[in-house]
């Protein structure tokens, strides 16, 4: 179960031994990245931040429990690093319109783009959770958690999010 | 609970590309290598206290409480019309409820209370304006400790009543067929709290039908009983709402007469949201009789207002108080610094009683230590705990 690798990562970790540190890595990059990019909409500037919270998550090994989310403390981690940024630079920049997704070569069309589009439609705190869900593979229980929301307001809000995507779908 | 229809959406995006992270291990790790020497701050949360403040100005917590548990009210309506075919039987369902601070999932939730946009205001340009305001008004300490006392209290009483409210259950139109004053009412909506271990209601909400047709297009208003604890209130709910692509606004008004003594609370909520922006309104006004709301609305002994503007992640709040002798306003209450967690505001206040009056006069709220500190110039400071 990924839940238990991510543990024994983590034990590693704590007794020093950074040896499985890429494979840790390799494991939770992409469900952090997602949530970071759904916020800074720019690839460049959301790997650096990525970078900044697995840094931040090592130096701060010791305080790390092997038993809690894994994943849902970098998520924090790295909204917390984010909106950090964010204070003291400002947005990155506005969303660029993409050319429609069937113009593009198949290669072309990853995760990013999609979120992209879905930008358009939801606003910030529906897209925020969108993502936890959908990409970063956070339960509702664990998103409530994170953002410190009841339950019913989280499942509202990702139901009003399905909804306004499907209305849009033709779109993306 | 209904399951979400998401499967296709879903599929969609775990069917894509996953987008090629270009860091690779060995870059972040050597990167954490280097910042080993940084020094690293720890955030500090603020300590939410579970102590029952008594507004100033006359506004009790418990008033407030029943305010705002009467919200639930209409989500619990909602509910049922969106479920008219499950009638009865005890359905527990978790709801969307009273939120956080920094929440904008307002249509079925019942007090927006944010305070965690981001500003960039720098922590010199904030004391600059801190000290121009304490020259400007000369704020003596009697006044400095009055205005301290209002925001705590209000704010601190607030958020007592969110905690309590945060993790509600309920239970949809059980058929009870209760009589209450010679009427029959046919449903009652239950609601209850995590604080008790959802043992009991702590509210319930009697009504004769569920003409939700009606009630959505508030041409009609639902009547209805709402027990709260030991008190019962006849209780008037009317919604309007306009929907459209981009756009959302909705209005609740709630109208509770106290069965005992006749004393109305008159709650507002208007909410409204176009593309990232979204406008806020919540207000609980208290009169000494029907009479005395119907005659006029501004007849009220004290009300309560909250305003909340979003746009993007910047947030602006504004809070009101005023009764008959003491009026204040809090205003563009914004968060400055997270490390500290760090907040400024305005204040302007007035009041006959003990005959003072500021205008104009920024104040500093810092969390730290489990402590809130008040600071306005240099020489005023307010510790709370």
């Amino acid at each position: 179960m990924k839940g238990e690798n991510l543990k024994e990562y983590i034990v590693n970790f704590k007794n020093g031994n950074y040896a499985s540190f890429e494979n840790f890595y390799n494991e939770v990059k992409n469900q952090i990245f997602y949530n970071i990019y759904s916020f800074t909409k720019d690839k460049e500037l959301s790997e650096d931040l990525l970078q900044d919270t697995f840094t931040k998550f090592l130096s701060n090994i010791k305080n790390v429990d092997e038993n809690e989310n894994i994943v849902g403390l970098l998520i924090l981690m790295s909204r917390n690093i984010t909106f950090d940024y964010f204070k003291k630079h400002g947005r990155v920049r506005n969303f660029e319109e993409h050319e429609e997704v069937h113009h593009l070569d198949e290669n072309e069309i990853d995760k990013t783009l999609l979120l992209d589009k879905i930008s358009q439609i939801l606003n910030e705190k529906e897209l925020e959770i969108f993502t936890l869900h959908v990409l970063s593979d956070l339960t509702f229980e664990e998103i409530a958690k994170l953002k410190h929301k009841a339950l019913g307001t989280v499942l509202w809000s990702y139901n009003n999010s399905i909804k306004k995507i499907r209305k849009r779908m033709g779109s993306l | 609970m209904k399951k979400i229809d998401d499967k296709d959406i879903v599929e969609m995006f775990k069917s894509s590309k996953d987008y090629e992270v270009k860091k690779d291990a060995n870059t972040v790790f050597n990167a954490f290598l280097k910042s080993q020497k940084t020094e690293e701050k720890t955030q500090e949360k603020v300590k939410k206290s579970h102590k029952n403040y008594f507004i100033f100005g006359g506004i009790g917590v418990g008033s407030l409480a029943i305010a705002a548990a009467s919200m639930l009210i209409v989500f619990g309506l909602n509910n049922n019309a969106e479920n008219p075919d499950s009638p009865g039987g005890g359905t527990v369902v978790v709801p969307p409820n009273l939120v956080d601070l920094n929440s904008n999932a307002l249509t079925n939730e019942l007090l927006t209370f944010s305070s965690f946009g981001n500003h960039q205001n720098s922590e010199n340009r904030a004391n600059k304006i801190l000290l121009n305001a304490y020259r400007r008004n000369n704020l003596s300490e009697k006044s400095f400790s009055a205005i301290v006392d209002s925001y705590d209290s209000i704010n601190q009483g607030v958020l007592d009543i969110l905690n309590k409210e945060e993790n509600v259950k309920m239970e949809i139109a059980k058929e009870v067929n209760e009589e209450i004053d010679g009427t029959i009412y046919k449903f009652v909506d239950n609601y209850y709290s995590s604080s008790d271990e959802f043992k009991k209601p702590f509210m319930s909400f009697y009504y004769q039908d569920k003409d939700f047709e009606n009630f959505v297009s508030s041409e009609h208003p639902q009547n209805g009983v709402m027990k709260y604890g030991e008190e019962y209130f006849e209780c008037l709910i009317q919604k309007e709402t306009e929907n459209e692509e981009d756009e959302f606004e909705q209005e609740v008004n709630i109208l509770l007469i106290n069965k005992d003594n006749n004393k109305v609370t008159f709650i507002e909520k208007e909410h409204e949201y176009e593309g990232k922006e979204s406008e806020n309104t919540y207000s609980i006004a208290e009169y000494d009789s029907e009479n005395a709301f119907r005659r006029d609305e501004d007849n009220f002994t004290s009300k309560l207002t909250y305003e909340i503007e979003n746009e993007g992640r910047e947030e602006e709040i504004e809070i009101s108080v005023e009764t008959r002798n003491y009026q204040c306003e809090f205003q563009n209450v914004r968060m400055i610094d997270e490390d500290p967690l760090t907040y400024l505001f305005t204040v302007e206040y007035e009041n006959e009683i003990n005959d003072i009056e500021v205008e104009d006069c920024e104040v500093k709220l810092v969390y730290e230590d489990g402590k809130r500190t008040y600071s306005t110039g240099e020489n005023l400071k307010v510790t709370k705990n």
